[in-house]
């Protein structure tokens, strides 16, 4: 039954207490934030909302849960997203690079991190000014219990909250799967566990090393002034300067160049259209397409191409440390008429950051 | 007093606390209503509802008939027809949804037929936006529906519960809608309440009490006389009473409904407004957030206040009156404009309403806020409060009429293009050639493979924001290597509409045009048309371009009357469909495509419904029997077979004629397999004969990969046992519908191999 509802560590200046998860889809945070907002809820007696920023159904894309606790009797009405969260979970590292992840965060914020490396390091990463850093592997604690990395992030959230119970968080997630996966429920139990036991937390004061983080909200720069009317979009082919690296879950196909024999059944088979090809002329004079190899900006890591390939050209790799961006940015995109080289004759200025060939290193 | 008395005597009965959203609340009134008939079409945000209605009724805990119509106006047309046979009705939509219905609501409404609509709100169209305003809602002001509002998800289940008993009182008879804010509302769990006993929901709502149906053969009734002047206007008199009985009898319902459950609503709900000089008047969920602001206000010593109704057709006029008397400045927000009426339709309904008082003073302004679902930050509601507060200490209007948060976009930005348009020389560069076969009579297609291919750019970007393993972008690129020369596009919505188009983004390299599920083809056909037309008249050069419609999600059950109609009119155009056997965009929705028995989120499979519950739509056939010149159907994967059926559509649509394809496409969020092994996936359905690759050309089929002959038929359960939303049935409690299913694949392919055999058919 409830217990009396724990008095929480901090509050805004509307007595909330907030939280955000940031995440891509297909990760799960939607329904940690629903689990324990539930158990906050339901187990612990507080009140509170849940709710996650919707776009169409899709993976691969940011998605942010957001979760709202406040005292029982404090009547919930704004329906915002939570701009400054008390608690920031980021449930895949790459998004530390995204602008924006951790806009809001207070000096004394917590920030859970899913990211296999030490937690000096990652306050480096996310060049953290101060507050809590709380960080764990979930991917690797998610593949030896066959689970999902969200109940693993979920156990240290609640590890670092230090005032969401435990238990009450168990029984929404036993209570979740129970319905329709109860063989998962065990798994999930002890993928939970492991999270709260293993996170490794670890406070750090301002010591002036980084700059304090701003709170920022999406501007567009677009707008009535400057954008075309009726919503028209007047530079086609445009999306080549997204970045979609962080929709790979951590695996990418790796091209071995010796090994191609520049079938172009991966061109036909790939949904991203990742592959590079070159017009070579041989001495005979004779032109064919040779394959440079995947530009993995644009990669979602679905091995399609991996599963075609039928000289094994295409391998599966973990993202590992000793791969790495070369970013050149000469090797970007599909080349022919990429850009309009014609008209101001010097190549395209693309962002180095966003560059994404992975290479092996040494 | 006695309201007290009454109260002391209702034993309230037991409620149980909950964390669920909008959504789900709509769903638990509805399931404690136990509503006859729901008919439906998806539509986000509110096609939860249906889902979840769906879920129940596989598990038994409903015995509501669910009806998956093939668009919201033949939703709202299932809906009248079901209303008129005396029984309870329900149906959900949004946006565009709504305005599609639209034509509907007033025959629902004139005929006098009660049913309730629960219209989750969203920004209507276009551009395409999903997410929550009130355009949609406004535009139904003038149905002759009652609408309630509900703004939160506790107000949800209490207006669903309150909508039947208003709608079905003797004197009201009128349809209802309860309106929720889109996503806000309708997609955040807060802590609610529900009645533990369904008995206590059916006690209140009463057994439905229909005076007239058309089910009693002993007293047989005309329902929709043809009706002129000068008879309509005593009709439309008629309705207006019902809606004057509304308003009066609606605070006693509320009463009731509030002595049950403790929670109550008044017609206009007033927060801290007693001795306030300055209000908002907002609608649901925004007004709960500027309560929020009112507070900071008052604690810093400002009279401030809020002002919502909780019901607006009928408009609670003289409440609004009532509650505005001693104000001396009202701001109205409204989530929509009415565009050229100076003020959003709110905005014009409380001006009206207080000019009925001679003496009121109140100053009025208008602001448009939250368009798109642009958030409502309690920040926003203090500064519309500061700004009525000015003009209440200045004594009049600045500026009557402004937009709340639009923002006019950075000047350094310019339009500059990343990419040149590909060149006609680029995408044609005879590498895959269609030309007229005197002897055979038919077109034949000679081309390069895949590695050639290459060197043909693709029409669409990379950088676009599919799934991981989508199967929609492999089809389009192999068919447009197929194309030669310029291309115009148009997709219906779905999800190579949203994934390729993410303002101020474009995946299209090619001028691209979208147009709605239902519409896309009669669009195309316009532009074809004025194409040619301009091309006669000398003002542009013929023969250019070629155009294709790129269809998927479902798009051809809304849009199969357009593409009929494109279809017999014949333009020169092509149709492609993505076929991904459902409505994918919006999450899994069964569409007709959908194959029988198939696990979807409208089509649950449990001991009293096994999956979707009839068989595919065979839309190629449906095209055949259009007579046009050519139809084909491939799927990614089988060597270029799509990319020369592509140049062959060209050919034909090149010589005047009008071109359909569909190809099978995996769908790697929702069919639930490896989304490594999507290309298999496509074979093994295309092995099975559930998916035959043929086509038709002058009216002759040709079956152009059979595995049959080719040695590589597989049963039709290897295929459902490679995905998740159909492995389910090879389970031995849905052996009938596995049964079923395999008997018309065998019907339809023995059909085709007749076909291909004998010239005739």
């Amino acid at each position: 039954m409830v217990m009396s509802p724990p008095s929480l560590p901090k509050t805004n200046e509307l007595g909330f207490y907030e939280m955000r998860f940031d995440s891509v889809g297909g990760l799960g945070a939607n329904l940690a934030g629903q689990l324990l907002a539930q158990a906050a809820v339901l187990g612990q007696g507080l009140n509170g909302a849940h709710f996650s920023s919707y776009g169409s159904e899709k993976k691969g894309s940011p998605v942010k849960s957001f979760v709202r606790l406040g005292p029982p009797d404090r009547e919930l009405r704004t329906s915002n997203p939570v701009d400054r969260p008390h608690l920031l979970a980021v449930f895949h590292h790459c998004l530390l690079k995204v602008a924006g992840t951790l806009s809001g965060l207070y000096p004394d914020s917590i920030l859970v991190v899913n990211v296999p490396d030490a937690v000096d390091d990652v306050r480096e990463r996310a060049k953290l000014p101060s507050g809590t850093l709380a960080v764990l592997n979930a991917l690797d604690i998610a593949v030896q219990e066959n689970t999902r990395i969200n109940t693993a992030i979920l156990g240290a959230i609640v590890k670092a909250s230090g005032f969401l119970d435990p238990s009450a968080v168990k029984e929404a997630i036993a209570n979740s799967f129970g319905k329709n996966h109860p063989d998962k429920v065990k798994s999930n139990l002890k993928t939970f566990d492991r999270g709260f036991n293993e996170v490794k937390i670890k406070e750090f004061p301002f010591d002036g090393r980084f700059e304090p983080i701003p709170t920022t909200r999406y501007v567009p720069p677009w707008g009535y002034a400057n954008a075309p009317i009726g919503g028209i979009i007047i530079n086609p082919g445009n999306t080549v300067l997204k970045d979609l690296s962080a929709s790979r879950q951590g695996i990418f196909p790796l091209y071995h160049r010796d090994r191609c024999i520049d079938c172009g059944l991966c061109a036909m088979t790939c949904p991203d259209y990742v592959f590079v090809w070159d017009r070579v002329t041989d001495k005979g004079g004779h032109t064919n397409m040779v394959l440079r190899g995947p530009n993995l900006q644009y990669c979602k890591g679905c091995l399609k191409c991996v599963e075609i390939c039928p000289v094994e050209a295409l391998t599966e790799e973990c993202e590992r440390p000793e791969f790495r961006f070369t970013g050149d940015p000469q090797l970007w995109g599909p080349i022919e008429a990429l850009v309009d080289l014609e008209r101001d004759n010097e190549p395209a200025k693309w962002p180095q950051e966003e560059g994404a060939w992975w290479r092996r290193v040494g | 007093m006695l309201a007290h008395e009454e109260q002391t005597r209702v034993k309230a009965p037991a409620q149980v606390t909950a964390f669920k959203k909008g959504n789900e609340m709509a769903v638990l009134a509805a399931k404690q209503i136990n509503y006859h008939i729901m008919g439906y079409y998806p539509i986000t945000p509110s096609t939860e509802i249906a889902e979840e209605l769906d879920e129940l009724y596989s598990q038994g805990q409903i015995q509501t008939k669910l009806i998956p119509a093939d668009g919201e106006h033949g939703a709202a047309g299932i809906c009248f027809g079901a209303s008129t046979g005396g029984g309870r009705v329900l149906n959900a939509t949004s946006a565009n949804g709504l305005l599609y219905a639209m034509e509907q609501l007033p025959v629902q409404s004139g005929t006098r037929f009660p049913m309730v609509l629960n219209v989750v709100t969203r920004s209507v169209s276009g551009p395409l936006d999903i997410r929550g305003d009130h355009s949609d809602i406004m535009m139904a002001l003038n149905a002759g529906w009652i609408i309630l509002l509900a703004r939160n998800p506790q107000a949800v289940y209490d207006m669903n519960i309150i909508a039947v008993r208003i709608g079905e009182h003797p004197d009201v008879r009128l349809p209802v809608i309860v309106a929720t804010d889109g996503f806000f509302t309708s997609h955040q769990k807060r802590r609610v309440q529900y009645f533990e006993d369904d008995q206590v929901v059916r006690d209140f709502v009463g057994q439905p009490h229909m005076p007239i149906t058309s089910l009693d053969p002993s007293q047989p009734v005309t329902i929709g006389a043809y009706m002129n002047d000068p008879d309509l206007i005593n009709n439309k008199y008629q309705l207006k009473l019902a809606m004057d009985a509304a308003e009066r009898l609606l605070p006693d319902i509320f009463a009731e409904y509030g002595r049950l459950s403790g929670r109550t609503y008044p017609l206009v709900e007033g927060y801290r407004i007693e001795d306030a000089d300055a209000t908002l008047f907002l609608l649901n969920s925004a007004a709960e957030a500027a309560k929020d602001a009112v507070d900071k206000l008052r604690s810093e010593g400002h009279k401030v206040g809020v002002l919502s109704p909780n019901v607006i057709r009928p408009f609670p006029a003289a409440g609004v009156r009532r509650r505005l008397s001693g104000v001396k400045a009202v701001l109205i927000a409204d989530r929509a404009d009415s565009y050229g009426a100076h003020g959003g339709n709110m905005a014009l309904e409380v001006k009206a309403a207080l000019k009925d008082d001679p003496r009121n003073q109140t100053l009025c302004l208008s602001r448009v806020y939250g368009l798109g679902g642009k958030d409502f930050y309690t920040e926003d509601a203090e500064q519309l409060l500061k700004t009525a507060m000015a003009a209440a200490e200045l004594g009049r209007v600045e500026i009557p009429f402004d937009y709340l948060g639009a923002t006019a976009g950075d000047s350094q930005v310019r339009p500059e293009r990343v990419q040149a348009p590909l060149r006609k020389e680029d995408v044609s560069q005879g590498l895959v050639k269609a030309e007229w076969d005197e002897e055979a009579g038919k077109v034949k297609v000679s081309g390069a493979g895949p590695r050639q291919l290459t060197a043909i750019p693709d029409r669409i970007a990379p950088g676009h924001g599919a799934c991981p393993g989508c199967g929609i972008f492999p089809t389009l690129s192999q068919f447009l290597k197929g194309i030669e020369g310029h291309v115009v596009l148009l997709f219906h919505t779905g999800c190579g509409m949203i994934v390729t188009t993410p303002f101020p983004y474009s995946s299209h390299r090619v001028t691209y045009i979208h147009n709605l599920f239902q519409n896309g083809s009669a669009t195309l056909s316009g532009l074809v048309e004025m194409y040619r037309e301009r091309a006669r008249r000398g003002e542009l050069p013929g023969d250019e371009i070629t155009f294709i419609m790129v269809s998927g999600d479902g798009g051809l059950d809304i849009g199969m009357g357009p593409l009929i109609g494109t279809a017999l009119r014949g333009h020169p155009m092509i149709v492609l469909e993505y076929d991904n056997q459902g409505y994918m965009n919006t999450g899994h929705q069964l569409s007709y495509a959908t194959p029988l028995g198939d696990a979807t989120s409208t089509s649950h499979p449990g001991r009293f419904q096994s999956g979707k519950t009839f068989q595919q739509k065979d839309t190629p056939q449906i095209m055949a029997a259009t007579h046009i010149p050519y139809v084909f159907t491939s799927v990614e994967g089988l060597a270029t077979d799509l990319v020369r059926k592509a140049a062959k559509a060209q050919w034909y649509v090149r010589h005047g004629g009008f071109v359909y394809g569909q190809t099978l496409s995996v769908c790697s969020l929702n069919w639930r397999y490896n989304e490594r092994i999507g290309t298999k996936v496509v074979k093994a359905a295309v092995d099975s004969c559930l998916f035959p690759v043929y086509e038709i050309e002058n009216g002759k089929t040709a079956i152009t990969y059979d595995p049959e002959a080719r040695g590589k038929r597989i049963p039709v359960s290897e295929w459902l046992a490679m995905t998740g939303k159909s492995r389910h049935l090879l389970k031995p409690d849905y052996s009938d519908t596995l049964h079923a299913l395999e008997q018309e694949v065998e019907r339809r392919w023995r059909r085709l191999k007749a076909m291909h055999e004998h010239p005739l058919l």
